[in-house]
């Protein structure tokens, strides 16, 4: 199961499991953003095509305005999963 | 050890408890348990995007098979579909020329050690490996 949370800073954290079955509880979240945001995976098991496709819309959009998201604490398995994709290149990931 | 499930998303959550327990029980974990899950679930996704005329079960299968880790998946009363054939993605393209089209496929392609896809009688079996680190 997925879920997330609001930091104090206004950034957020993500956990569980990120998969087709999950795409709208994250993808409310991401449209919601406006301005740059850092969403800490450190709680983030799993990751499927479904989530990277929607962190991608995300993106895109915010980077028309001159902002971004910033990814931190990756775990390996999602990490591959970026760099398969070229997605490590299109993410600020710390 | 072998389960059927019904051709909807919201199976999902039963497809990965059965994965999950598989795995324990064949002592699969790290890199491979990762792969298994998602490469299930990326086919598993597929078969209800692209069966939805179907009236036929899924039904998948998960063994440890020496060093790998073996996965079976039947998909019933579909047309035929060859995902072991994945268009290329470039991955150098900028963010703006991205599309998330395709990404699934391309991946499973990238993660399995080995895939086999079979399709006879209206029904497509599909076989992947991962091998254990």
């Amino acid at each position: 199961m997925f879920d997330f949370r609001q930091l104090d800073s206004g950034d957020y954290s993500f956990s569980g499991r990120l998969d087709a079955s999950q795409t709208d509880k994250a993808e409310r979240v991401l449209k919601s953003l406006t301005k740059s945001t850092t969403i800490d995976f450190q709680q983030l098991d799993y990751i499927s095509s479904a989530g990277l496709g929607i962190l991608l819309a995300c993106q895109k959009r915010l980077r028309a305005t001159g902002n971004g998201l910033i990814l931190t604490n990756l775990n390996s398995y999602i990490k591959d999963i970026f760099k398969f994709t070229g997605f490590d290149k299109i993410f600020e990931i710390h | 050890m072998e389960k059927v499930f019904h051709r909807t998303l919201a199976e999902l959550e039963r497809v990965f408890y059965f994965i999950e327990h598989q795995l324990v029980s064949e002592k699969v974990d790290g890199k491979a348990a990762f792969a298994v899950k998602f490469v299930v679930e990326e086919l598993f996704t597929n078969m209800v995007k692209y069966g939805k005329g179907s009236k036929g079960d899924i039904t998948l299968g998960i063994m440890r098979a020496g060093d790998a880790c073996k996965v079976t998946m039947v998909d019933d009363d579909v047309d035929e579909f060859d995902i072991t054939k994945p268009k290329e993605i470039d991955i150098s393209q900028s963010l703006e020329e991205r599309t998330p089209g395709g990404l699934g496929i391309y991946l499973i392609s990238k993660i399995v050690d080995s895939i086999d896809y079979r399709y006879a009688n209206r029904q497509s079996t599909i076989t992947f490996t991962k091998r254990l680190e």
